[in-house]
């Protein structure tokens, strides 16, 4: 292994805890890292030296995600509006182990829009700053901004009515 | 009227020090902005915790083989510390003004060994010089004394290669520093352990003249090793028997 690798071995943790935060099921969520590792790992090239390979991995797992959620939809559209239904209802419920581990922060921040879920996700839990923020999800940092505002204050009356 | 916004930015550390000296004068006449700001605060760390269980679950084996798997792009490649160990007689030989410029000398001289590059060791080199000799320190000299190759987990900063009986009696053991990107051989000489041989691996891009790589032990390593000693590498038990007896 040479040092690229490495240092992916050591954000592979925070790659699974980034993975967790979008997709409910655990199982998914590590399929959609070991997508984001294959990408990194094909397109190595284009990351540069000195600059953040976490913020880099995050963004292309984010892309992902997205890439899978597409996918799933157009899935569902041509299986039908029955079938799509039931797959909807599938990956909303993940199995009982998984919903009696998460905290109840966890569960409030996956009710929230996924776009605000990311924005507070990666200010919050990883630490990142607005700008780099931004860049992992490819906005303006006004666009991260206001939504790491509003998923912040639904997140804010949420745990004040739990005695937060 | 300050907004919550402001107020997430502070808490934040992305609000600039003009903005930030006054949201402080107005804290201190407001209760009610204090208060608002505490609830931010408290979010703020209470969201810092969510998913963290992740972090100390095991990571499936097939995510590490994903990586693993890849081609690298680095190849190794080997300091011979003999070579070095001249350079630094001929520098410390060199009457010196003054003693900043002993200790100019003997900082060319040690960082070639100890830092190919300062970049690659980082700030805790894991090899340094005593009286003349590169002896390992802490978290390596930790790793040598302690660390059996069968207890070993693949996470660990420090990996023990195998350990050997070298024919003039002394225990040597290979050894990778994932951490200080350096593999070598240590010997058990009296209380310490000294390095007759180590190489820089891994951070191609720092290493200008020395790109070397690689996580595993570097061949002319195992084969300065091996030609130490006429005897195989020692086995789980006899190693665990040699940490028994101080490895004398």
């Amino acid at each position: 292994m040479d040092a690229f690798q490495r240092e992916l071995i050591d954000l592979l943790p925070r790659l699974r805890r980034f993975a967790r935060s979008l997709s409910r099921d655990h199982a998914d969520a590590d399929d959609l890292v070991q997508t984001a590792l294959e990408r990194a790992l094909q397109r190595r090239r284009s990351f540069s030296p000195g600059t953040r390979l976490d913020s880099w991995v995050f963004a292309i797992l984010r892309n992902a995600w997205i890439d899978e959620a597409r996918a799933r939809s157009r899935r569902a559209r041509i299986a039908g509006a029955a079938e799509e239904a039931e797959a909807v209802a599938d990956a909303r419920v993940p199995d009982f182990d998984q919903r009696l581990t998460a905290t109840a922060m966890e569960r409030a921040l996956a009710a929230l829009p996924e776009d605000q879920r990311t924005a507070v996700y990666l200010v919050l839990v990883e630490g990142l700053s607005y700008a780099e923020a931004a860049k992992v999800i490819d906005a303006p940092v006004g666009t991260l901004t206001s939504r790491l505002v509003r998923g912040r204050t639904t997140l804010m009356a949420q745990l004040e009515g739990v005695g937060g | 009227m300050i907004d919550d916004e402001t107020l997430m930015a502070y808490v934040d550390g992305e609000l600039d020090a003009g903005r930030s000296r006054e949201l402080e004068q107005a804290l201190a006449q407001s209760p009610q902005l204090a208060a608002r700001l505490a609830a931010h605060r408290a979010v703020r760390k209470r969201v810092a915790g969510a998913w963290s269980s992740v972090l100390v679950e095991p990571v499936p084996r097939r995510l590490m083989t994903v990586v693993e798997g890849a081609k690298s792009n680095e190849r190794p490649e080997v300091v011979d510390l003999s070579a070095v160990r001249r350079m630094r007689r001929q520098a410390t030989a060199k009457p010196a003004p003054g003693s900043a410029g002993l200790l100019a000398a003997a900082c060319l001289a040690a960082g070639l060994v100890i830092g190919f590059s300062g970049a690659i060791l980082g700030p805790a080199p894991s090899v340094v010089t005593r009286g003349g000799a590169l002896v390992a320190e802490d978290g390596l000299a930790r790793a040598l004394e302690n660390q059996l190759v069968a207890d070993q987990s693949r996470t660990q900063a420090i990996r023990i290669g195998f350990t050997i009986r070298a024919d003039d009696g002394r225990y040597c053991r290979t050894f990778l520093d994932r951490r200080a990107r350096l593999a070598g051989l240590a010997c058990r000489t009296g209380n310490r352990w000294t390095v007759p041989l180590a190489a820089a691996v891994g951070g191609a891009e720092h290493a200008g003249a020395y790109r070397v790589a690689a996580d595993e032990i570097p061949p002319p390593v195992l084969a300065a090793a091996q030609a130490m000693t006429s005897a195989p590498a020692l086995d789980g038990p006899r190693e665990a028997a040699a940490r028994e007896l101080g490895w004398r």
